[in-house]
């Protein structure tokens, strides 16, 4: 049993090993054969076994469900049923206190490193696209919006017109372009 | 800032197909996914690269869901001729199908071991503490699994 094979595939070789293993691959036509049996086999059992992965889905239209935001610190969680507790769970809960306005200000930030321009666009935008500010070197982008009470859809937008929905964000649905949007619940 | 955007988008792809490894089920896989994130997030928000706490989750999740059900991980045991998961199998892509249908015929330990390691997200080591074994138990049981898995697509392509 040649678990040699499986340690270089999985990279766990030691120096040492990987001098062995080049060796046994260049002496011996066997181990070399079935170096390269494992490997093909390796590319097919690694691929992806769907096309599609699931975004996280939660269900929509829970008016009571208060605004949804990152960053995570401090993590605090509501006390709600335990139905919807582990939703509530996923998220960091800023309660919002507006009184009685009918929009709240809130901060969309995403981490895109590699690109020159980052947008966003949704129903709170009229789906115009507004472009982001760069903090610094950071790689993250950031704009602060005013969002009316309810439920919204939104996409950022990177260079070359890629539409991505907010990695923060769990609750996502198919729009009509066969992309994700990002559903917030915005409660004042 | 959040570190948990980024892990999520850093490893959900690859924890969901772990999950349609051990369990050939994609509403299952899903649902598993799901609560995983939820309890890493809502108990380890802090801790936010520990991503063999996220597998051991996962992975307690399934044992778990089996334990609740009393039977076998791919339902009826025959994946390919489950009624219970025709929507699920027309998830998989086809070249995949005979890929489950192999690993569904390994024994448990060797087929989550090898889906564990499949992951790519995981040493030995991490893998060996979260099973309760050893590196060397980890490292002939992975390959062992592979052998299996050889024969086993190789005779699939013969009938």
């Amino acid at each position: 049993m040649n678990y040699f094979i499986s340690m270089f595939m999985d990279n766990e070789l030691k120096l040492d090993e990987k001098i062995e293993f080049v060796n046994r691959v260049h002496k011996e036509e066997d181990f070399y054969e079935e170096s390269l049996i494992f490997l093909e086999q390796e590319k097919l059992i690694r691929s992806d076994p769907v096309a599609v992965i699931p975004p996280m889905r939660f269900e929509k239209a829970k008016k009571w469900l208060p605004d949804i935001s990152f960053p995570f610190k401090p993590f605090r969680i509501l006390a709600l049923s335990g139905a919807i507790a582990c939703i509530i769970m996923l998220l960091s809960v800023f309660p919002l206190q507006e009184d009685a306005a009918a929009s709240i200000s809130r901060r969309f930030v995403i981490y895109e490193p590699k690109v020159s321009k980052v947008e966003i666009s949704g129903s709170f935008t009229d789906w115009k696209a507004l472009p982001l500010k760069r903090i610094g070197s950071s790689g993250y982008w950031q704009i602060d919006l005013d969002i009316p009470q309810g439920e919204h859809r939104y996409t950022y937008i990177l260079e070359e017109g890629e539409r991505i929905a907010d990695p923060t964000i769990l609750t996502r649905e198919q729009d009509d372009f066969g992309g994700l949007n990002s559903i917030l619940f915005v409660e004042t | 800032m959040d570190d948990f955007g980024i892990f999520y988008k850093d490893h959900h792809k690859k924890l969901f197909s772990y999950l349609m490894r051990i369990t050939g089920d994609y509403h299952l896989s899903m649902d598993i996914m799901q609560e995983s994130f939820t309890r890493y997030f809502e108990k380890y928000a802090k801790d936010t690269r520990n991503v063999s706490l996220l597998y051991a989750i996962a992975r307690n999740n399934f044992l778990d869901y089996k334990r609740k059900e009393g039977r076998e991980a791919f339902l009826d045991g025959d994946f390919e001729d489950s009624t219970a998961s025709q929507s699920s199998l027309l998830q998989i892509k086809q070249e995949y199908r005979q890929v489950l249908s192999a690993m569904e015929k390994l024994e448990d330990g060797e087929r989550e071991i090898l889906a564990l390691v499949l992951s790519g997200d995981l040493s030995y080591k991490e893998i060996a503490s979260m099973t309760g074994t050893s590196e060397g138990n980890i490292k002939v049981k992975v390959h062992r699994a592979r052998v299996k898995l050889r024969e086993l697509l190789e005779t699939g392509d013969r009938l």
